[in-house]
């Protein structure tokens, strides 16, 4: 046996306890930033209910999968649970970037001057500021998305990296030009 | 896990995206729009003013009949700057009343207010409450009682109380805040023949201190920022809409009628002379005897009538009211300085130039007192789940128990004590309670169960209790002369707002419906 094929023989195990160890530390990280973002989205559940019981709804559904979700990744850390975390993660950041620039297309039936029975339903601004907790939230999911990303076989990792580019992108387009913020 | 120089651009390109936008956002709409410091007017450089006389426009046997217009309207605050208001006949602030007791008014009042706000975008319906008056229900300003832009009201006002401040301000629900921080706010002045018997200053003597705070953005427009439902704190002070002006005054006493109209802003009074204000009057009309006070603490929508003496002075001396600011105010620069006074000429006249020990001995709701048996409710002032309540409850559950929900039935001509808690250190609470006045009989520091005895400002009728952090304030008051459901809310209009609202029921049912009794209607109005 030549030296290099020693040599090569020799890093061979520390290789494998490398990638083991990436492989599994991936999937703990992935784990407990979902947990914390389900966490987040629960304990706001009863200030959203108040307010509509759609937004209750919605926490308590997005709260519950982040915290299922932990749990699946664990056990299954597979290319399709990771592209599934990486869609519905990034979907519920971008929701929340609409309910602080833009504001959501649906809202709560708003402030009633009721009079008579018959009055109009009064609109308003329904952009949220920015709190701790949903700043937290949101930097936690984007953990998930790009921890998620290194668990995807590479041509299927290059085509995420490359639609997760296009939508970063498009978000400072849409800043630049006044569209968002 | 090994990641591309790629793959690191990219998370960075999105992760930039989706949270420095927002947050830009937010910190943009808080701060970085308001107008740069320099482009303020020093403190005591603008001209002080009093607002227009509201003048009826026909009088019948003992009614007067008054028409305004609420309109928006570009007034120079700034100068250099054209702000659009909302201002009853387009002022800023709304014209005085003089009224006299025992002469009903009458007072239209016109929504020709734009389709929407200029900033925050929503339909300025508008409700006006006069502030300190003991109105049937359907001419109180009922929160959701609302006139609608091309909409009229007639308000009546039976003016039969005690010679007092009064303020007529807007009440719409869910919107009072940034109505009155737009300036739908005005003084109202009941007068009777005692307070014209005394030798108190009057007349030209009798000034109106209108103050407020108000924020601009870099445009001179009003700014207006309620911090996530905290309260709205401006970094400019006004008086009579005049931003920190100095009065050119006499060697005489003068008559300060000092009107919060903040919609958050605490204040604190104190002249940087040191000499105390003398306090004749509160929210309810004259006290029983002058109390002077070193500084006086005055909380939304409160009214205190004071007598500064300037014969103290020489000509040419300036002395200026501070404001030493209470706790939990958000308080800039120049929000310690309120206005100057400067001392000119020696007196055109000396009538009416005195303070007499005795005012008002006979002030109805200063001679309560509690008896054993006598109902007592508590109302607790709690933030729970990011809305302010009382007792538990909101204007909006009052709203979804279609007008029947209340907080208290107490009989007709009924007299109770109600205990105010605010057990919290972090905000305190304006509380105001409509048709009344009532007696301030002692509070509780602290919680630590020891009772102390009202301010010395305090000693006189009262419809606004300052309920500061950690204090529980007892109040005795008769429920009359006006049957039906009247408005108890905190008077930080934020708080108002969100949703620090609920009602009692005089009676417990009956009284007029203060929504159909007289609803407004649709232009054109019929002549008055």
């Amino acid at each position: 046996m030549s030296t290099t094929s020693r040599t090569h023989l020799a890093l061979l195990p520390t290789v494998t306890v490398e990638r083991v160890r990436s492989r599994t530390a991936v999937p703990v990280c992935v784990a407990l930033a979902s947990a914390l973002a389900g966490l987040i989205h629960l304990a706001v559940v009863p200030e959203h209910l108040e307010e509509w019981w759609v937004y209750g709804t919605f926490f308590v559904v997005t709260g519950v999968f982040q915290l299922g979700y932990a749990v699946a990744v664990l056990r299954r850390p597979t290319p399709l649970v990771a592209l599934t975390g990486i869609i519905t993660n990034l979907g519920i950041v971008l929701l929340w970037l609409l309910s602080r620039t833009t504001g959501l297309p649906v809202g709560p039936p708003a402030d009633r001057a009721s009079h008579e029975g018959a009055h109009l339903a009064e609109g308003g601004s329904n952009i949220e500021a920015v709190g701790p907790l949903d700043l937290v939230a949101s930097g936690a999911e984007l953990v998930v998305v790009y921890l998620l990303v290194t668990l995807l076989p590479p041509p299927l990792r290059k085509l995420t990296v490359n639609v997760l580019l296009v939508v970063g992108v498009g978000l400072w387009a849409l800043r630049m030009t006044g569209a968002l913020g | 896990m090994s990641v591309t120089r790629r793959e690191m651009l990219t998370f960075g390109v999105l992760s930039g995206g989706a949270m420095l936008i927002p947050l830009e956002r937010s910190v943009q709409a808080a701060t970085q729009n308001r107008i740069a410091e320099s482009a303020l007017p020093q403190p005591f450089t603008v001209p002080f003013a009093v607002p227009p006389s509201a003048m009826p426009v026909t009088s019948v046997g003992t009614t007067d009949y008054y028409a305004l217009t609420m309109r928006q309207a570009n007034a120079t605050i700034i100068p250099g700057y054209q702000t659009a208001v909302w201002g009853y006949d387009g002022s800023f602030p709304g014209p005085t009343f003089d009224v006299q007791q025992g002469r009903e008014t009458v007072v239209r009042q016109t929504n020709q207010l734009p389709a929407a706000h200029p900033t925050l975008g929503y339909t300025p319906y508008t409700s006006v409450h006069l502030h300190g008056s003991a109105s049937l229900p359907e001419y109180d300003g009922y929160a959701n009682d609302v006139t609608y832009p091309g909409s009229w009201k007639d308000y009546h006002y039976p003016n039969f109380q005690d010679a007092r401040t009064l303020w007529y301000h807007d009440h719409g629900v869910h919107h009072t805040a940034s109505n009155v921080f737009m300036g739908l706010a005005g003084m109202y002045r009941m007068h009777d023949a005692l307070e014209r018997s005394l030798p108190i200053p009057q007349g030209r003597y009798d000034v109106p201190l209108i103050v407020s705070d108000t924020m601009f953005d870099d445009q001179g427009q009003l700014l207006f920022n309620d911090n996530d439902h905290s309260g709205a704190f401006g970094d400019v002070i006004l008086v009579n809409g005049r931003p920190w002006p100095v009065m050119r005054v006499e060697r005489r006493k003068y008559r300060f009628r000092i009107l919060n109209a903040s919609v958050t802003r605490s204040y604190r009074w104190q002249l940087d002379s040191g000499q105390p204000l003398i306090v004749i009057g509160t929210d309810g009309g004259l006290t029983a005897a002058p109390q002077p006070v070193k500084s006086l603490l005055h909380g939304n929508a409160e009214r205190y009538e004071v007598v500064i003496d300037f014969a103290k002075y020489k000509i040419g001396q300036r002395v200026t009211l501070r404001n030493v600011s209470p706790k939990n105010n958000v308080n800039y620069t120049n929000t310690d300085k309120v206005m100057a006074f400067d001392v000119v000429a020696q007196p055109s006249s000396t009538a009416k130039n005195s303070v007499p020990a005795v005012l008002n001995p006979g002030c109805a709701a200063m001679a309560l007192t509690p008896t054993d048996g006598m109902t007592t409710r508590t109302m607790a002032l709690v933030r729970e789940h990011g809305r302010w309540t009382i007792n538990g409850q909101t204007w909006d559950d009052v709203v979804a128990s279609a007008y029947t929900k209340a907080l208290a039935s107490p009989p007709l001509n009924g007299v109770e004590v109600w205990e105010i808690q605010n057990d919290s250190g972090g905000w305190h609470h304006p509380l105001h309670i409509h048709l009344v006045d009532f007696r301030i009989l002692d509070r509780e520091l602290d919680r630590n169960g020891v009772r102390v005895a009202p301010r010395p400002n305090e000693l006189g009728p009262k419809d606004v209790v300052y309920v500061g952090e950690n204090e529980r304030v007892r109040l005795i008051m008769c429920f009359g002369p006006q049957q039906g459901r009247y408005m108890i809310h905190c008077h930080n209009l934020v708080h108002e707002d969100h949703d620090m609202m609920g009602q009692f029921w005089v009676g417990g049912t009956g009284g007029d419906d203060p929504l159909t009794a007289a609803p407004p209607q649709p232009l054109p109005a019929p002549g008055l």
